[in-house]
């Protein structure tokens, strides 16, 4: 167990050298930048690069307190940065904090195991797949140092707990508050872990000593002390932080983390938060944990026991049990983390015997080869898991958005990126603009972020319905958060963008697309800032560097101090651990057979899994798999899976999929396949399923018969028809009126000019009427552009209450046309909802339990009854988006249960694919009023000169309660010719369809506006 | 004796570590207070300071204009009853405060301010000691026309329509001139092809700095220029910067339209082109371009509906013929304004077409062979085969449908090719892969 002179082991400087070499050249090639926290610390260093004091940044949320997060990892940085910029200071850090924690694990093993033993636990910490995983998957810094800087205080709190020596108490508060400075749960947390076994032993080995009574007495004592001044210190440094954590506690819809999941269940959670940070001392641990609960080592033991069961997440009740109403709030891979790194000291024991034992047996040795190479192997996929499974959207050069966000005052609005992943951070960190969203999902304070188990807008939509419902808050009411401009790296989310009235501005070099929304107001040239007390700042700025340098200084000290005491030390634990029967254990121990046995288990485990093709080969499962490879592209497969007796070629096959797009072909994702029916009967038949697709939209579903067929005993499925339509003209002319708006005309950084600005298209609201849905209200009417110039409107509605309070105020969304051509009549629908707040809560606990409506709204709680309302509408000069599809083929027929359904067939007669077109129906009275306005997306495109056949399911006029109050349009209509649209309402009059026998609708409007993929 | 050394060492090491804790926090504490004042001092924030304190003489008087002309220097004379001393004298506008120091001798002083003191129209308050004086600066001569705001800038031109012109007289220093300063403002409205155009002038005068003049568009679309000139008290013109506002169409006042063909075959894809004649408004102004329109149409395929835009004055779409023979009527709304009703007859497409239905071993196929049109032509290719819930399109006059065993529809389901239905004749069942 103990070094020898014919065992040697590795030395910690090699480790130390080891760690330089390979995590340093990892992250210097830039490993970090696909990680997932990386970039959140670097703009937190950022903040205090710009301001070291300041505890408030205005860039995310609208303005968040950075005493939420420990700051001394990112003073750090921010000190740093200013000579070798940001990136650079984080990597520095960053490999500090892996020095400091492979020394960390070396001195605390010391107190736990050998000499060469401890040499291998650091080695093996360099190796670790845990490690490597936070470093270069998860791109964790603050707990890295944390912890290395926890572990380094182990030795410390050891020697003052047996000896009393006051410079070692000194030294281990020191280091504790610098681990508070960097990340205070680590010291809540990880001194239960790692503090606690030690403190634990000793009071074993006092209880032990001849002197019981004493002894205890005085480690308890010292305990004691040790204890408060702990207390005190993780106080002391981070006070601020409890100070602010106090008065404005955390009260969020828990954010879904896989870390939490049933990892028999979710098997790639699994793999990500147990599987890999396990790796190969899987293969190592029982014996490890064997080791550790043997002799006095058993505290530690018990703690890694610990660690590990709450590591398993969802798997097993126990942790929920354990951790109770914690257990929704924190992430549970840290657990297994710190399990990994606890167990070290005893892998280090169980490597050090395997090595001995090598020596003397080539099988031993042969065993110790692949458990080393397994080490490295596992360490190589580690670090390269994101090549594997991409888990960061490509590399995104954030300076063209920094530029465009610099020029022409663009910075005085709110800006949202989509599609960045944790890059958003990095964005950030790139300019002064400030965006509605933010990677820091502890300091949201905004009600529609922290009801909604969303941790990012930016990527709403991998948390399903409930993160695009939070999204489209945002994109609807774009006035009330100054929010003008999207950026885009996600074309999933231009279907919601453009049906809010979004237009796409421009496609900058790094191929992120700019969306504007037209007429929002800039930000006020002062933001609100919420600063904390100076004295709590001067605090802020000071205490925790000052800790991180005190923990320094007291480390460097103990190095200068005599490494007898240690020597000593490990000269006890040796006796401890070897026992008297030392060399008999050591046989029993390091035999290599569970090695063999392990081996043989992974790889049948391994040859099982890549052969196992999913099993069920029948007509079912052939169409559950056809759809899997439609929605990831793998349409070679796809076509495998057709009757090769009616299937085209695969160059057919491809070619007709590559034509194909729209809302459900180009823009969702497939969440899931339902079957519905199989009519299968002598090898052939047919299967009806329902897909279920999520777009940024709405959850949308595809009905669909598939003919089954079984040929020479494989199912197939049989494909009928293609490309359904051939143009009319092979080459077809238009010619259109086309608009520029330049905007300021002279290439000046100055205000522009008076005569760059255009004068407001004139609108009229012709009528508005207030109704509610199913609880919902909806102020619903139509509108018409006066003006000779097209328009982009926005719709206002407002609830008023009884002295003319707004008790609600909501946009135009869905259902309203937004870009209006010169006198054109639309229809507009303002859909008010309340602000998700604990009725989102049990959705998200909904969805998890797979009982999740998508149609789900929030209502208003309204404080007083409604009693009138007011709709507003005013327009900006645009010359985008105007094409408009043409309606053909209308008829309506009632359906079986009493509805009404409209059939029409729906044409493109302009010269760009209509990739999603967009129906706006309104429902109108005998005067030609609205009733109601329904929004339909249509689920395919429609390329150039080709039609489509649709059929819209309308609304029942039964369903819709007038609200009969009394309201006021504001808009910039006035006389045209002597008329006013008042006066006469033939301005423009509706294009409608008369229809009867659907209650009090007489007629319906259609109105198809398109969103071109192509034309920006 | 050693337990004692050890102690010692202990204490002593425990001081030089907690010493250097102090040290530490102090040194940091001490670096960033400093980097923070000097960071601040260097980003513009004001150190506080204290003004200097002066023993000042008492003065009894001071003496300046009651009105000057904005940009005149000014003496300001000082009595105190000391005779000799320092005064400090401060001038405050609405602009900030400047301080000047002033030699007594004999118990008087002159302070004489710059023109650059004066520039700015209002009250400059003149204080020293215990004493203030007010002196009123009023503007001068009428030096510029800031760009005249207009607004709106696009009115329609239906004689009614209306827009305002705003204008800022100011002098050299750009201070708003005093009321009733002459100002004129010439618009030049557009007039009708071949004649001049019309020049309206209006004198007016300028309250509380500015002067305004409301314009009521005239009957003929185009650009209207407005210009305004100020005049000084010499008769000087002084020219501001010409503004164009757009006088444009309003609302159509007849639409005439007709269609390319009166007559076509029902195959649902000739185009018939509809067309109105030039549009005009009530003023005979040419509709703008842009605007839109809707030939709304009934037909034998059902109700529709195709949105076009006015183009060089005039409305038109491409209609595509129904797929069903019948009459189709429709019409042109644009502005409210409905045109006459067009009709257009649409004959079959197809003159017939075979169905057959065979099995080639379990699989059901359907083929359509020489569907010809009323000309003896194959129909056209892309023409849609419809088969219960199944389709597929014409090429070179025949199609086919395969389906597997089991699958619906019923096989005696009729086919429809352009509102024509057959119902398919069974054919003799063939081996497994005779069909092509």
């Amino acid at each position: 167990m103990d070094s020898s002179p014919t065992h040697p082991s590795p030395p910690l400087a090699a480790s130390l050298c080891l760690t330089l070499v390979i995590h340093g050249s990892l992250l210097i090639s830039g490993t970090f930048r696909g990680t997932y926290d990386a970039y959140v610390h670097i703009f937190f260093g950022d903040h205090y690069a710009r301001d070291w004091f300041s505890t408030w940044e205005t860039r995310w949320y609208t303005g968040f307190t950075t005493v939420s997060y420990p700051p001394g990892t990112h003073q750090l940085i921010a000190l740093l940065s200013k000579v070798v910029g940001l990136e650079a200071a984080f990597v520095i850090v960053q490999l500090s904090g892996l020095l400091i924690l492979v020394t960390g694990v070396y001195r605390m093993a010391g107190i736990w195991v050998g000499p060469a033993a401890r040499r291998w636990a650091a080695l093996l910490a360099v190796v670790s797949t845990s490690v490597a995983e936070a470093i270069h998957v998860f791109g964790q810094l603050p707990t890295i140092i944390a912890l290395g800087l926890l572990l380094n205080a182990t030795p410390f709190v050891d020697r003052w707990l047996r000896t009393g020596d006051r410079a070692t108490l000194v030294m281990a508060i020191a280091t504790l508050a610098a681990t508070t400075a960097c990340h205070h749960v680590t010291t809540l947390f990880g001194s239960v872990f790692f503090l606690g076994p030690v403190i634990a032993r000793v009071i074993v080995d006092a209880w032990r000593s001849p002197d019981t009574g004493r002894c205890v007495i005085t480690s308890l004592l010292r305990a004691a002390v040790f204890g408060g001044l702990l207390i005190a210190t993780l106080v002391t440094v981070v006070l601020p932080y409890w100070l602010w954590s106090s008065s404005d506690p955390i009260s969020q819809v828990p954010i879904p983390h896989d870390s939490r999941a049933d990892f028999l269940d979710n098997t790639n959670a699994g793999l990500v938060f147990w599987g890999i940070p396990w790796g190969v001392l899987l293969m190592i641990s029982v014996k490890s944990l064997f080791v550790a609960l043997r002799g006095r080592c058993w505290p530690l033991g018990l703690s890694i026991a610990l660690l590990a069961l709450l590591g398993t997440g969802g798997t097993t009740p126990i942790p929920r049990l354990l951790l109770r109403g914690a257990f929704d709030i924190l992430t549970l891979d840290r657990f297994t983390f710190w399990a990994t790194i606890a167990i070290l000291p005893f892998a280090g024991v169980v490597v050090e015997r395997l090595a001995a034992r090598s020596m003397e047996s080539r099988r031993t040795l042969a065993a110790s080869a692949l458990f080393g190479l397994a080490m490295i192997a596992a360490f190589i996929f580690t670090v390269n898991l994101s090549q594997f499974r991409q888990i960061q959207p490509d590399h995104v050069d954030p300076a063209p958005i920094a530029d465009f966000l610099a020029k022409d005052q663009h910075d005085r609005w709110r800006y949202l990126p989509l599609g960045f992943g944790d890059q958003m951070a990095w964005l950030s960190a790139h300019t002064t603009a400030t965006t509605v969203d933010g990677n820091y999902h502890s300091a949201r304070r905004l009600p529609e972020l922290v009801s909604r188990p969303v941790e990012r807008l930016e990527g709403a939509k991998f948390r399903g319905m409930p993160g695009l419902g939070s999204l489209d808050q945002f994109v609807t009411t774009p006035e009330r958060y100054n929010l003008k401009f999207v950026f885009s790296n996600d074309t999933f989310y231009d279907p919601l963008l453009f049906a809010n009235g979004w237009h796409r501005v421009e496609t900058l070099i790094n191929g992120v697309v700019v969306w504007e929304r037209a007429d929002i107001t800039p930000l006020p040239d002062t933001l609100p800032v919420s600063e904390l007390p100076a004295w709590q700042r001067i605090l802020w700025g000071i205490l925790p560097l000052a800790a991180v340098t005190s923990a320094a200084f007291a480390n460097a000290a103990a190095l200068l101090r005599t490494r007898e005491h240690d020597r000593g030390v490990v000269l006890a634990r040796r006796q401890i651990l070897h026992g008297p029967d030392g060399a008999t254990l050591r046989q029993r121990l390091v035999s290599p057979t569970w090695l063999r046995a392990l081996c043989a288990v992974g790889i049948v485990v391994g040859v099982a899994a890549t052969t196992w093709d999913g099993g069920d080969s029948g007509a079912t499962a052939q169409v559950y798999d056809y759809y899997d490879d439609i929605d990831f592209g793998r349409l070679d497969a796809a076509w495998e899976r057709l009757d090769p007796h009616t299937a085209p070629s695969l160059e057919q096959f491809t070619l007709e999929r590559s034509v194909r797009d729209g809302l459900v072909d180009g823009y969702a994702k497939l969440d899931r396949l339902e079957l519905v029916d199989a009519r299968i009967e002598n090898g052939s038949g047919e299967v009806d399923v329902v897909a279920h697709y999520v777009t940024s939209l709405t959850a949308w579903t595809v009905e669909e018969t598939h003919i089954v067929v079984e040929r020479d005993g494989q199912w197939r499925l049989g494909w009928v028809g293609t490309e359904s339509a051939i143009p009319v003209e092979q080459f077809a002319r238009q010619t259109v009126v086309d608009y520029v708006d330049h905007g300021r005309r002279r290439v000046t950084t100055e205000t522009s000019d008076y005569g760059d600005i255009l004068d407001r298209p004139r609108v009229s609201v012709l009528d508005s009427r207030l109704v509610t849905r199913a609880g919902q209200w909806f102020i619903v009417g139509q509108l018409t552009n006066l003006d000779v110039d097209p328009a982009d409107i926005t719709v206002t509605g407002r609830l008023l209450g009884a002295d003319g309070t707004a008790l609600a105020t909501y946009h135009g969304g869905e259902g309203t046309v937004h870009k209006v051509l010169p006198g054109e009549t639309v229809p507009f629908r303002v859909a008010f909802e309340g602000v998700a707040t604990v009725a989102m809560a049990n959705v998200a606990q909904d969805q998890e339990a797979g009982v999740f409506d998508p149609e789900l709204v929030v209502q208003l709680e309204l404080t007083e009854d409604v009693v009138s309302y007011e709709v507003e509408a005013k327009a900006l000069v645009t010359g985008r988006n105007l094409d408009r599809l043409v309606v053909s083929n209308v008829s309506a027929e009632h359906t079986p249960d009493g509805a009404m359904a409209l059939s029409a067939t729906i044409s493109n007669r302009g010269t760009e694919t209509a990739t999603i077109p967009m129906a706006s129906i309104s429902l109108l009275d005998g005067n030609g009023e609205v009733l109601w306005v329904d929004a339909f997306p249509l689920s395919t495109a429609i390329r150039s000169q080709r039609s489509a056949e649709v059929t819209f399911d309308l609304t029942d006029p039964t369903t819709l309660d007038s609200a009969d109050l009394s309201g006021l349009a504001f808009d910039s209509g006035g006389t045209i010719n002597g008329r006013t649209e008042q006066d006469s309402r033939s301005f423009e009059s509706v294009v409608a369809m008369s229809i009867q026998g659907f209650g009090e609708v007489e007629a319906v409007a259609i109105t198809v506006s398109t969103f071109e993929r192509g034309v920006g | 004796m050693s337990a004692r050394i050890v102690r010692a060492r202990t204490t002593s090491s425990t001081l030089v570590v907690a010493a250097m804790l102090v040290v530490t926090v102090v040194v940091t504490a001490v670096v960033a207070v400093g980097a923070w004042i000097v960071l601040s001092a260097v980003s513009g924030d004001r150190v506080a300071s204290h003004d200097d304190a002066t023993a000042a003489p008492s003065v009894s008087t001071i003496l300046v204009p009651a009105e000057i002309e904005a940009g005149e220097p000014v003496s300001v004379a000082i009595t105190s009853e000391m005779a000799s001393g320092i005064v400090e004298v401060h001038a405050t506008s609405g602009l900030g405060r400047l301080s000047f120091r002033v030699r007594l001798s004999n118990g008087t002083g002159r302070l004489d301010l710059p023109p650059a003191v004066t520039q700015h129209a209002g009250v400059l308050s003149i204080t020293a000691g215990d004493v203030t004086e007010q002196l009123s600066i009023v503007p001068s001569e009428v030096a510029e026309v800031v760009a005249p705001l207009v607004g709106p800038r696009t009115i329609v031109a239906d004689g009614a329509d209306t827009t305002l012109a705003v204008i800022f007289p100011v002098d050299r220093f750009g201070n708003q001139v005093a009321n009733g300063t002459n100002v004129v403002v010439e618009w030049q409205q557009p007039s009708a092809q071949g004649t001049t155009e019309q020049l309206t002038t209006v004198t007016t005068q300028t309250t509380d700095g500015m002067a305004f003049d409301l314009l009521t568009s005239g009957e003929v679309a185009g650009p209207t220029i407005a210009r305004t000139i100020a005049t000084t008290q010499d008769g000087e013109q002084i020219n501001g910067a010409a503004i164009r506002i757009d006088e444009v169409p309003g609302t159509v006042s007849d639409i005439e339209i007709s269609a390319s063909a009166l007559s076509g075959f029902a195959d649902g894809r000739a185009l018939i082109e509809i067309e109105s004649t030039e549009l005009f408004d009530t003023f005979d102004n040419r509709l703008a371009d842009g605007t839109v329109g809707h030939f709304v149409f009934d037909g034998p395929s059902g109700f529709g509906v195709v949105a076009g835009t006015v183009q060089n004055g005039v409305f038109s779409v491409e209609l595509v013929s129904p797929d069903k023979p019948g009459t189709l009527t429709g019409h042109v709304e644009l502005h409210g304004r409905v045109s006459n009703e067009i009709s257009v007859e649409f004959e079959s497409a197809i003159s017939g077409f075979e169905a057959t239905l065979s099995q080639v071993g379990t699989d059901t196929v359907l083929r359509i062979d020489v569907a010809l049109d009323p000309t003896g032509a194959f129909v056209a290719d892309g023409t849609e085969v419809v088969w219960g819930e199944y389709r597929t399109q014409i090429r070179l006059g025949a199609a086919e449908i395969r389906l597997p065993a089991g699958a619906s529809p019923e096989s005696t389901a009729p086919i429809e090719i352009l509102g024509t239905e057959v119902r398919p004749m069974r054919a003799e069942q063939r081996p497994m892969g005779a069909s092509q």
